[in-house]
């Protein structure tokens, strides 16, 4: 009989350990700190060319590495990196004319963490002919 | 988890002093699987409550327990996305989602343990009943003879 409670014994504990896989505890706040998103975004539409610009606060130049600018392509709510750039400008050229065009801009600070990107503006960009 | 190990411990305690005591092949059964001795000894009603109690309970544990390996493992996910993220939305993102993981993870953890202890309490008052319950001469049969035939009735104990 004792070999018997042993074998339930050692079974039980088979059994519970088992289910003894825990989560583990919750990482306690929200960790990253971004730098601001670029302000008063605007993009203007010229001939074959769209230039864009936005400010962004003096005093977070410098822990700021690059501005990114993105291609948002809203019908299927996709973007893509057409460039990057250290100035409050950029100019995307040698575009296809009569079409409409929208960007999105986003700054990236020196450790590599990408901050929220703009809302989307676009332009329509006229053909050159 | 350590309040349920020693809640089976103290069981099998109790289950090896109730065979020393009161003796018989009908606490094995009962020790092997809830309802299985009282079922051994003619109590077949009480015999597949037990049974089918135990059975509902370490079925429904088992899903849970899928269930909750699953919740862990997309947690751990979500977790991991959201340390390597470097992008403020996707850290959100995955922020977001391992919160609500967490949380899926506490809850089905919560009914699991209780469904552990339910089948582990069916285990255990289905062996102190059976430590207890009389013996008796086994389910009655009785025999009718008549003149065309005869009849073999067996009666059930609850």
């Amino acid at each position: 009989m004792s070999r018997f409670i042993m074998v339930c014994l050692v079974s039980s504990f088979i059994i519970l350990g088992a289910c003894s896989k825990d989560h583990q505890d919750l990482p306690t706040s929200f960790i990253y700190d971004p730098p601001p998103t670029p302000t008063n975004f605007e993009v203007v539409g010229g001939n074959e060319s769209a230039t864009l610009t936005w400010s962004y606060p003096a005093n977070e130049f410098g822990s700021l590495d690059e501005f990114r600018i993105y291609y948002h392509y809203e019908i299927y709510n996709m973007i893509e990196l057409i460039g990057t750039t250290a100035d409050t400008t950029f100019i995307d050229s040698l575009l296809v004319g009569n079409l409409y065009y929208c960007y999105q801009v986003s700054a990236v600070d020196t450790t590599g963490f990408e901050g929220w990107r703009t809302t989307t503006g676009c332009t329509f960009v006229r053909s050159a002919e | 988890m350590k309040t349920l190990v020693i809640g089976t411990m103290i069981c099998l305690i109790i289950s090896a002093s109730a065979h020393d005591a009161v003796g018989g092949e009908k606490l094995i059964y009962a020790v092997l699987f809830p309802g299985l001795g009282h079922i051994k000894t003619g109590h077949y009603g009480r015999g597949a409550i037990f049974a089918g109690a135990e059975l509902v309970s370490l079925l429904s544990l088992a899903v849970t327990q899928i269930q909750y390996n699953r919740t862990v493992e997309q947690y751990d996910q979500a977790k991991s996305f959201y340390l390597t993220a470097d992008y403020i939305g996707d850290a959100q993102h995955y922020y977001d989602r391992m919160n609500t993981k967490w949380d899926d993870a506490e809850n089905l953890h919560r009914y699991r343990n209780i469904l552990l202890g339910t089948a582990i309490g069916i285990w255990a008052v289905n062996i102190i009943d059976m430590a207890f319950i009389k013996d008796g001469d086994g389910p009655p049969v009785s025999l009718h003879v008549g003149r065309d035939g005869f009849l073999i009735a067996k009666t059930f104990t609850f």
